[in-house]
């Protein structure tokens, strides 16, 4: 299948999250693979985030054919992903370079925050699909 | 539509401003030199500002860490039997007396791995200091061990705790308080004390203040303690950190009153394939002799220099050259 037809058939949304997921998996292989043998968890498991909570909801369940799922609870969604997934970056660098990132709770607090604003957008959206059914 | 794109834009932006903030946190982290000041205490804070403090201490000589202990050294080389309190110096490639001191400087082959071990005699536990780079205490301030060493006169250094890739766990340098922040409970730290003698305490056992007060001379936060009370204190699970692996060590270990051994170990070379933890505790212990050995930074950092010459091989950047470091543990003469 062709890269077309396999974003056609997962939805742009979803196609996103798994190349995302797929460029994290090979970041962190790399980087991993110059650490010395000294491993973070958070490094090698930088790929499930935009994988978990973005192919899951997206390519899998295809939650943007969902009329809830509008621009707002996407982009919220997505920035959500995205600030959790930088935050595991710099905790995992932090880790393997022997350290604690003392930002580390920002991008947690800042991630958690964008995804529970997705998630209401998207239930506010349900009463207003509903109406306009 | 005008909506759609509206929020469109808010991601765009979103990602520049977060690309931003990560890449912000990256240089404060490992390139924006920080200098810290407060919070500086301690019997000779008058002289805080410089690292390589000269301390006008009274006590000297005797240990009370230190138990009898059987050194089977590994030392070979020349003898060094001239007078430590000799004023002038005698050294050769592997030896130096004189000034108080007497160091001899043996390279062992333990585990498949280059060990460079310095026997250190002193006359006063004056002798036994500790530097920052640049002499100055803060973040992302760093030279190599070697220009540290220079810096201050060093006959023998070795890389200390790299206090510096750290914003916690406790800093005590030639008598001054730096940073009195835990790392963690369990923490691990060196103690050396004004008379000489080596401690570990875990950081949720004592305040930084109390260490002070007690007559701590240096504290150094990175570990975990490899030997104690003449046991090994480490078993084949544990790590630094993360590393899984062999890796270059840095270690300091106490035989007797004032008498130390400084040991780096090579690695990540093909001659080289490091030590664990476990190998580099047994050696210390079984083979040095130590009563209380402890853990320094590792890895890149670990530099052995030995009048004014780097005697082992640091590996940085996949490459033989040193890493710049935050601070050197070295010997001075009287």
């Amino acid at each position: 299948m062709s890269i077309s037809g396999l974003r056609k058939r997962l939805g742009a949304p979803g196609f996103s999250y798994l190349a995302a997921a797929a460029s994290c998996a090979v970041f962190s292989a790399v980087y991993e693979h110059f650490s010395h043998s000294v491993y973070s968890p958070w490094m090698v498991c930088l790929f499930l985030w935009p994988l978990v909570l973005g192919g899951v909801p997206f390519a899998l369940l295809r939650l943007d054919r969902d009329p809830r799922a509008g621009e707002a609870a996407r982009s919220l969604w997505c920035c959500g992903v995205g600030t959790l997934t930088a935050g595991s970056l710099i905790t995992g660098v932090m880790e393997i370079f022997g350290g604690k990132s003392e930002y580390s709770p920002v991008y947690w607090t800042a991630g958690g925050v964008l995804l529970l604003a997705a998630a209401a957008a998207f239930f506010l959206g349900s009463g207003r699909a509903e109406k306009t059914l | 539509m005008k909506r759609k794109k509206g929020w469109r834009t808010f991601r765009a932006a979103y990602f520049i401003l977060l690309a931003a903030f990560t890449a912000w946190i990256a240089l404060d982290t490992f390139v924006i030199p920080h200098t810290y000041a407060a919070g500086v205490s301690g019997r000779n804070a008058s002289s805080a500002a410089s690292s390589a403090v000269s301390s006008s201490r009274t006590s000297a000589g005797t240990s009370s860490a230190s138990s009898a202990a059987s050194s089977s050294q590994a030392s070979s080389g020349a003898s060094s039997s001239a007078s430590s309190s000799a004023s002038s110096a005698v050294s050769t490639g592997t030896t130096y007396s004189g000034g108080g001191v007497t160091i001899t400087v043996t390279t062992c082959r333990v585990d498949d791995t280059d060990v460079y071990v310095a026997d250190v005699t002193l006359d006063s536990a004056d002798l036994l200091a500790t530097a920052f780079a640049s002499d100055t205490y803060g973040r992302n301030i760093k030279a190599a061990t070697s220009v540290i060493a220079e810096e201050n006169d060093a006959i023998l250094a070795i890389n200390g705790d790299f206090y510096g890739s750290q914003t916690s766990g406790y800093v005590i340098r030639n008598g001054v308080l730096y940073r009195s922040k835990a790392y963690s409970a369990d923490r691990e730290d060196l103690v050396i004390y004004q008379d000489g003698s080596f401690g570990i305490i875990r950081e949720g056992d004592v305040t930084a203040q109390e260490l002070l007060d007690s007559g701590a001379e240096q504290v150094l936060s990175f570990g975990p303690a490899l030997v104690e009370n003449g046991a090994v204190a480490v078993d084949s699970g544990d790590e630094v950190a993360k590393a899984m692996t062999s890796n270059p060590r840095t270690a300091i270990g106490i035989v007797g009153d004032l008498h130390y051994v400084f040991v780096v170990a090579d690695g990540r070379t093909s001659a080289s394939a490091g030590l664990s933890l476990k190998e580099l505790a047994d050696f210390m212990c079984s083979e040095l002799g130590c009563t209380t050995a402890y853990n320094l930074d590792g890895g890149g950092s670990s530099t052995m220099v030995f009048n004014g010459s780097v005697i082992n091989n640091p590996t940085s950047g996949g490459s033989i050259k040193e890493r710049s470091v935050s601070d050197i543990v070295y010997i001075r003469t009287a």
